[in-house]
């Protein structure tokens, strides 16, 4: 049992709760409820849903399939290595999405480090098409998904593996059976909490991917131009992605931050 | 301190005007906000406030005039569609018809701006592909994607085209130059500085003005 909070501490907190909720809520107030149905349907919207479901699922499964090794990795790495690591992981989950476009473009776009070598050698071009959405939204999932898998793999206590090697388990079999088994909640987290951020992602997909309807745009992407067009659509679709970072949030409780 | 709300293809010649301005009339400081023009509609329809108002597009200013907060809009400048190629193609004499074969790259503004709106009647007109072309929030970015190669070609205006200097090329004789935009602006009613500017907007309209808007491309509708 903690002492309770004084009145002044606990009203602004509840400033602090109402910043976050209103305006929310104040975009909920404005949704057509009774049309939410017919505006889903429509080209543009299940277009951009059904890209956005295939792009964020991939981007997920690539960023779990980069980030467990990458994760493993650094939770055996120590001191200053493994901060600065840790700096680079993270670099992309609080640059300017914008900005992690833009970089992406100078490394993989037609003219960039290694996007010029790659369509010079295969003809292959990444930027305006859906492995540009994929690659996008990877950049920006693969720190949470990292991260949340880091915090429990140095939570685990290491007497476990030493124990299983010297049962006899090669290296192989102690991360696939023993470490990788004990974390498995993390991995689930991980991988939800990449997904809702690939879901949401806009400044990095327009900016490496375009903006190319049936191709390129994303539900967050939709949004931004229907507000200009057809300012229906773009509430109803905001439901869709609060709804489904909201059910993601709640379905993993705390387990994607550390609460004690 | 004069809030200017611009339309992105009028973001070379608002900066001069306003910087000019500034620098003329005593305590006339001024703040560009500049997007496309769609935009601009929607951030004036969610209650930003704008002392003078630039859009592009004629259906845009209906729309502005419908809010009822502004004076009636005058048309000062127009300027015709360009389609422009990536310096790497400057010199490859395209046609329309290369990028009707669908293998090129292309950028548009988005369908709200009125650049997206013309690209579109211009591809309805030629009987081009619009389904792979991205769509940029404004005119400014279709251009930048143009001049670093991002896309092979872009649907901008004649000014932003003669405005750049980068080595892009313009399709010649694409007849998109018959696709117009026009330009107008709008005093907001009764604001603290809208005195400051109804000037700043007579100096767009004087001779002076029109002549400067000639020099960077424009026309005088």
């Amino acid at each position: 049992m903690r002492a309770p909070l004084p009145l002044r501490v606990r009203l602004v907190a509840l400033v602090a709760l109402v910043f976050i909720a209103a305006p929310l809520l104040s975009l909920l107030w404005r949704v057509p409820w009774p049309r939410l149905v017919d505006l889903l349907a429509s080209d543009v919207v299940t277009d951009a849903l059904l890209l956005s479901l295939v792009t964020s699922l991939a981007a997920a499964v690539v960023a779990l399939s980069l980030g467990i090794p990458l994760a493993l990795s650094l939770a055996r790495m120590n001191g200053f290595v493994a901060s600065f690591v840790r700096a680079v992981i993270v670099l992309p989950m609080i640059l300017p999405p914008v900005v992690g476009g833009a970089a992406l473009l100078f490394a993989f776009g037609r003219n960039g480090l290694v996007g010029s070598v790659v369509s010079d050698l295969t003809g292959l071009v990444v930027p305006y098409t859906l492995t540009g959405v994929i690659v996008a939204n990877t950049f920006v999932a693969l720190p949470f998904v990292v991260l949340t898998i880091e915090g429990a793999l140095r939570a685990i206590d290491p007497r476990f593996e030493l124990a299983a090697a010297t049962l006899g388990a090669n290296e192989a079999r102690v991360i696939f059976r023993v470490v990788l088994p004990m974390v498995r909640p993390a991995l689930i987290a991980g991988g939800f909490l990449g997904w809702a951020r690939a879901l949401g992602e806009f400044g990095a997909t327009i900016t490496f991917a375009g903006n190319i309807q049936g191709k390129t745009q994303t539900l967050p992407l939709a949004v931004f131009v229907a507000l200009e067009t057809d300012r229906e659509a773009a509430l109803a679709m905001s439901v869709v992605l609060i709804s489904v970072s909201l059910l993601v949030l709640v379905s993993l409780r705390d387990r994607w931050w550390p609460v004690r | 301190m004069i809030r200017l709300f611009v339309a992105s293809s009028m973001t070379d010649y608002m900066e001069q005007v306003a910087s000019e301005h500034s620098s003329t009339q005593a305590g006339a400081a001024t703040e560009l906000n500049i997007a496309g023009s769609g935009t601009l509609l929607t951030q004036l329809d969610e209650g930003a406030i704008a002392d003078l108002v630039i859009l592009a597009g004629r259906d845009h200013t209906r729309r502005l005039q419908e809010m009822g907060s502004f004076l009636s809009p005058i048309e000062f400048a127009s300027t015709s569609l360009s389609v422009i190629v990536s310096p790497a193609l400057s010199n490859a004499n395209l046609s329309i018809r290369d990028l009707r074969a669908g293998d090129l790259q292309g950028a548009a503004c988005v369908v709200s701006a009125p650049c997206g709106q013309l690209a579109d009647e211009f591809a309805t007109a030629t009987g081009l592909e619009m389904r792979s072309v991205t769509r940029e929030p404004n005119v400014r970015s279709v251009l930048a994607k143009v001049e670093r190669g991002e896309v092979d070609f872009g649907f901008v205006y004649r000014t932003d085209f003669l405005a750049a200097a980068t080595d892009i090329a313009e399709i010649k004789d694409s007849g998109a130059e018959a696709f117009n935009t026009f330009y107008s602006l709008a005093v907001a009613r009764d604001t603290p500085n809208m005195a400051q500017a109804v000037v700043l907007a007579e100096s767009i309209t004087s001779q002076y003005g029109q002549t400067r808007l000639r020099q960077l491309g424009f026309e005088h509708p």
